[in-house]
């Protein structure tokens, strides 16, 4: 929202493809066993892929995995601590199984953190490529738009979408897309600039090429490698974003469940039972940085092979 | 805690709509005299201490009781400032004198005797004509002051006219003769407000001023906030205990906790059940008393399975209301039947829904609904046993229970449990309950106003089917609707609770309803100040037999 | 530099004005009578009020003279009466607006402390602590900021007892007005609230502090032995600053953001919980006056911190380019 005059290029605090680092010098190295030292350089993003895997898979087996059903209430197992036989991660004010409701949340977390990422990507992505392309009167339209809402708290957004169109999972959604939207509008924008004036995309328009064709076939797959990471990182940013709707009863409601849900039900027993709360904001938190360490790793190998 | 406040506001025009009863035969009059024992209150002795006490429903509407839309919880300050001719005392359980020192009720007509040398908190005096401004002004629609305001509750009773037969007595006449006419006299819409005050400002304004002649007077009111209240030291009755009554309002339930632990608030209703603990370990006390409101969920009876009374019933055996009871550390008492324990009317022969998970497979097995070896989900021909159960959001303190108890229940008895959330402000729209396609079960509750057994029952009546009422289930039986009938026009006591009783048989045959609890007022105080908290059956702490030490 | 002011100013007036359309329209578009939104089903029943309302919003006109009759009221400050409780919602806001502006401005001060500290600290450090610290801020980014909230809690309030729980406390009002007991109770808040702000603080603080690093002047007085902190005080301190300034706006809607979710952690009765416990009873009026009271806040912030880096950057006093 700030419109900062252009002799002061902005440093971006949250911009993941020119993250703030220190100025080194790199040799690009293509021995081959080289390369393989330079995979197991990698090794934290296989860590966090394992985790994913984890989730999932866990996700997937769960009815072999767990004793009690998510939803099962019994007060006679109320508020049993962690470790206690049947109920490894403890059991809720309700005699509900933690472990089992952590698993309940995993596809909704999933989907609440990879859908609006990659919508936002889609739509934003769109968005700032026509609006890089098209020049003119279009793009100052749309960049002053996507300024005003860049910085715009997200929020006071959710809270409209839901005040209005009620509070749920889709709803939530929708409120979370239209907050990323911007930023990946004005970064793909400013790829596309970039890529304009180049050599082969003034070829193309010389030779008659439409503005479609150009942008799907040149521009798309350049800046598809910066989409792809932002987006990854966007994923992790959404979990934990649309957790805090949950938390705050604007997003998924129980009886359904997801990590958020957990929390703010959780929250309720902290002088008793704190795992209830923590357990599932480490799992929120450690999914979160899983995907944020995947898009890092995914900008490192971009940078080493420009 | 939301959902009965609705029922309340739409059972006033409901029970008055529904029935129409005739005069016909036995009208035995009935008469309230006074009795030492039922006109002094039982108050702790007056002292000059001020009692804060917290609580989080705002008293929509203001102070005055005549204008009141949300009545339990809420009615605090109209309690406290205003009085009726006449009162119901929980302790005798029965109509005592108030503002009038005698009665004679024949059901067409009520006469009063008005009690003397009363005051309004404005100085004006307490006279026959002051009562029947005040009637008149809730029940008269030609009168003038009638249509400078809503009265919601004027619909409970059958008012036809009043009229000044001495400086001393008045005369009220009714268009149908009621059974609980009287205890609806003893209560909201006839509550004697000051016409001199009334007719100084705007009803907006004079709400958050109210001027009655009891015990306490407003001075100073904060809507949403605080409400600061003087005792009276010239009422005509017996003082209670607290010199000053502070009301502190505040959304957030843990927030008043967290007063009444540092000694900000003396007292609060309704503490969250997992505070209960915690306050009791710092050595305050919670008490629990029985209320006249109660929570489960309307079965949808148009739409199978639940068209079938056995699965019904099955249903009912399958909740194990003990345990909801349990977890809720007491501020819910399981429910096996049509009305909670606590209604002189109670019917112990018709109780039969304990909790029995084999009784409940056994009737569900017999109407063709199996287990299939292994299997979870019980089957008929080849289709799983899937239900609906919706609810609302902002459930809170006992009701959060509800949902998740219901639905781990049934699941454990082989149902397929799908649950649809409306939100709390689209409850009873098309978008919310009233799409019965969407729903088998739909969580709620149900209250009476006035501690009368047909108040307790009326949802199930036919003539409350929708529109006109809350019966979204479609539940209907004319056997039922004529016990209840009679029961209302039944002068008699005895007549009166006989036909109830039997019209609870009815009711726990056809199983309409999937009860779990019957809600218990919850108030936790501090003992170092405060000897004894009582409730009212209505619901409001009962401020005025206050013990403070 | 006047008029680089006053056209931000001009566009701030414009992207209020267009979000007060947008919420009056979207508002609109709700299913329901108009009046009953605007007054609520406690009030429907007030004839007086029906009549006065009906005139006042302009209700029977076209739908544009209708959004400016209800802008004038709303600049009045008059936005009508809650849905769910009745009263003023203007009252409501006046209540809650104290709290949350205690507790913004605190963590905002206490993040640019802690932030411009952690930022120094993980630019002059070496080694694991270095390491560290710059990775803390990532983290701080994805780790919920409620979660935070809870294990301050857990930690102070729960264990060892020493700060409280939740709740706000008034330092001048009440029934027992208490500064040291209105801090206490900040304490915690302010401090899970600053967190998500001091992490872009740092992140921005050590990138300054690397590139200061590069500078030769710099090298020059490290080869002469002047000592870090100096330096670190004299010449990284005053260059962080420009870049703090410029990402103003960032750090302003996430310091909204987290504050509704720390609002709720500690039932701290801000204008937060307010918007919250609106949605869930359809209270649209106290929503739109909640959105409005915040977005006017969050512009006029962007819109100060922008002058101020007017002031601070001397390369910029002359007419902009935008």
């Amino acid at each position: 929202m700030s419109s900062i005059p252009a002799s002061a290029e902005p440093i971006d605090p949250l911009d993941p493809i020119n993250p703030i680092e220190p100025a080194r010098t790199e040799v690009a190295r293509r021995d081959r066993s080289e390369r393989r030292g330079q995979l197991m350089r990698h090794w934290p993003s296989f860590v966090a892929l394992a985790v994913i895997a984890v989730f999932v898979i866990a996700w997937l087996a769960r009815d072999s995995l767990t004793e009690y059903s998510p939803s099962a209430v019994r007060p006679l197992r109320a508020l049993l601590p962690v470790g206690s036989p049947g109920s490894p991660l403890g059991t809720d004010g309700l005699g509900r199984d933690l472990f089992s409701r952590v698993l309940a949340g995993v596809p909704f977390s999933l989907l609440f953190g990879a859908v609006p990422a990659a919508a936002g990507m889609i739509i934003g992505a769109a968005i700032g490529l026509v609006a890089g392309y098209a020049g003119g009167r279009t793009e100052r339209v749309i960049v002053s738009i996507m300024d005003v809402l860049l910085t715009f708290p997200f929020i006071l957004l959710a809270i409209l979408v839901s005040a209005v169109l009620g509070a749920s999972l889709q709803n939530a959604m929708i409120a979370v897309t239209l907050s990323i939207l911007p930023k990946n509008a004005r970064l793909i924008r400013s790829q596309t600039l970039s890529l304009k004036h180049r050599e082969f995309i003034v070829a193309s328009r010389l030779a008659g090429a439409g503005a479609l064709p150009i942008i799907v076939r040149h521009l798309l797959p350049n800046v598809l490698p910066t989409a792809l990471i932002v987006a990854s990182t966007d994923v992790g940013l959404m979990i934990t974003l649309t957790a805090g709707l949950s938390f705050i009863g604007l997003g998924v409601q129980p009886p359904d469940v997801d990590w958020g849900v957990l929390v703010a039900e959780g929250a309720r027993y902290i002088t008793s039972a704190p795992n209830l709360a923590f357990i599932p904001s480490i799992v929120i938190a450690t999914v979160s940085i899983a995907f944020v360490v995947i898009a890092d790793t995914e900008r490192r190998i971009l940078r080493s092979s420009q | 805690m939301g959902s009965w406040r609705t029922h309340l506001r739409i059972l006033g025009p409901i029970i008055a709509g529904v029935l129409l009863i005739t005069a016909c035969g036995q009208t035995p009059t009935q008469s309230g005299a006074p009795s030492a024992a039922a006109t002094a209150s039982a108050a702790g002795t007056a002292t000059n201490k001020t009692f804060v006490y917290g609580f989080t429903q705002n008293p929509v509407g203001g102070c005055d009781g005549t204008q009141a839309l949300v009545l339990a919880t809420t009615g605090n300050c109209p309690l406290l400032v205003q009085e009726a001719l006449v009162r119901y005392d929980d302790k005798v359980k029965a109509i005592v004198p108030a503002l009038a020192t005698s009665w004679t009720f024949e059901g067409l007509s009520a006469t009063f005797k008005l009690r003397q040398n009363v005051k309004f908190h404005d100085g004006t005096p307490f006279n026959a004509d002051a009562v029947v401004f005040n009637y008149r002004r809730v029940w008269d629609t030609t009168f003038d002051q009638n249509k400078l305001a809503k009265f919601p509750n004027a619909p409970t009773v059958p008012f036809k006219s009043v009229e000044k037969i001495d400086e001393q007595t008045i005369k009220v006449s009714f268009t149908s003769a009621r059974a609980d006419t009287m205890l609806f006299m003893t209560t909201w819409p006839a509550l004697i407000q000051s016409p001199t005050a009334v007719q100084k400002m705007s009803a907006a304004e004079y709400t958050f001023k109210a001027v009655g002649t009891g015990p306490y007077k407003v001075t100073a009111y904060q809507d949403n906030a605080r409400i600061e209240l003087d005792r009276n030291e010239d009422y005509w009755g017996p003082k209670p205990a607290a010199a000053k009554i502070v009301l502190v309002i505040k959304q957030d339930a843990s927030a008043l906790v967290n007063d009444l632990l540092s000694g900000a608030i003396d007292a609060m209703r309704d503490p969250s059940i997992e505070q209960i603990d915690q306050i009791k370990a710092r050595n305050l006390t919670v008490d629990a008393s029985p209320s006249l409101i109660f929570y489960g969920a309307q079965i949808n009876v148009m739409k199978p399975p639940f068209d079938n009374v056995t699965m019904r019933q099955a249903i009912n055996y399958a909740i194990d209301k003990d345990a909801v009871a349990a977890l809720s550390k007491g501020a819910a008492k399981a429910m096996y039947g049509a009305i909670p324990e606590i209604m002189r009317e109670y019917n112990a022969d018709a109780q039969p829904y304990k909790y029995d998970k084999a009784k409940a497979g056994q009737l569900l097995d017999s109407q063709g609904w199996t287990l299939p070896a292994g299997g979870k989900i019980r089957m008929k021909a080849g289709q799983p046993l899937t239900i609906s159960i919706i609810q609302r959001t902002g459930y809170s303190g006992v009701t959060t229970l509800l949902t998740p108890a219901i639905l781990s229940n049934l699941q454990d008895v082989g149902f397929d449990v799908k649950t649809v959330t409306v939100e709390q402000a689209l409850q009873y729209t098309d978008q919310g309950y009233f799409d019965t396609s969407k729903w088998n079960l739909g969580i709620g509750g149900w209250s009476a106003v006035i501690p009368d057994g047909t108040a307790m029952l009326a949802l199930w009546q036919t003539a409350n089917l929708r529109p006109a009422g809350l019966n979204m289930g479609g539940y209907s039986n004319p056997a039922f609707d004529q016990k209840m009938k009679d029961a209302a026009a039944a002068l008699d006591d005895a007549t009166h609770d006989r036909l109830l009783k039997e019209a609870q048989v009815i009711l726990k045959n056809d199983a309409p309803w999937l009860w779990v609890f019957q809600q218990q007022n919850v108030v936790a105080y501090n003992p170092a100040k405060v000897a004894a908290a009582p409730f009212r059956l209505q619901g409001n702490l009962d401020l005025l037999n206050l013990a403070l030490k | 530099m006047g008029r680089y002011l006053l056209s931000r100013a001009g566009s701030s007036l414009l992207v209020l004005l267009g979000a007060s359309i947008v919420l009056f329209t979207v508002i609109r578009m709700v299913p329901g009578d108009p009046m009953t939104i605007l007054l609520g089903s406690v009030n429907i029943v007030n004839p007086e009020l029906v009549a006065r309302t009906r005139a006042e919003y302009n209700l029977d006109a076209p739908l544009p003279l209708q959004y400016f009759a209800w802008l004038g009221h709303v600049l009045q400050g008059d936005f009508g009466r809650s849905l769910w409780t009745g009263e003023m919602v203007s009252d409501i806001v006046g209540r809650r607006l104290g709290p949350s502006l205690l507790l913004g401005l605190s963590a905002s001060m206490l993040g640019l402390v802690i932030g411009i500290s952690w930022g120094i600290a993980a630019g002059y450090l070496s080694g694991a602590g270095r390491a560290v610290l710059r990775n803390l801020p990532m983290l701080m980014l994805v780790i919920p900021t409620f979660s935070i909230g809870l294990l301050l809690v857990f930690v102070f309030a729960v264990s060892l007892g020493i700060l409280p729980a939740s709740g706000f406390a008034s330092p001048l009002e009440g029934t027992t007005p208490s500064v040291p007991s209105a801090i206490l109770h900040l304490i915690l808040p302010s401090l899970a609230l600053c967190l998500v702000p001091a992490s872009l603080v740092a992140r921005l603080t050590y990138a300054t502090v690397d590139e200061i690093e590069q500078e030769e002047f710099i090298r020059t007085a490290r080869a002469l032995g002047v000592p870090r902190l100096r330096i670190a005080i004299q010449h990284s301190l005053p260059n962080v600053l420009l870049p703090i300034i410029t990402t103003g706006g960032l750090l302003i809607s996430a310091l909204i953001t987290n504050a509704v979710l720390i609002e709720t952690v500690f039932s701290w009765p801000g204008i937060g919980t307010m918007m919250v416990s609106a949605v869930q009873q359809r209270d649209y009026t106290v929503v739109q006056a909640g959105i409005l009271v915040v977005a006017t806040a969050y512009v006029l912030t962007s819109l100060a911190v922008d002058a101020l880096y007017l002031v601070a950057d001397p390369r910029v006093r002359t007419p902009a380019q935008e």
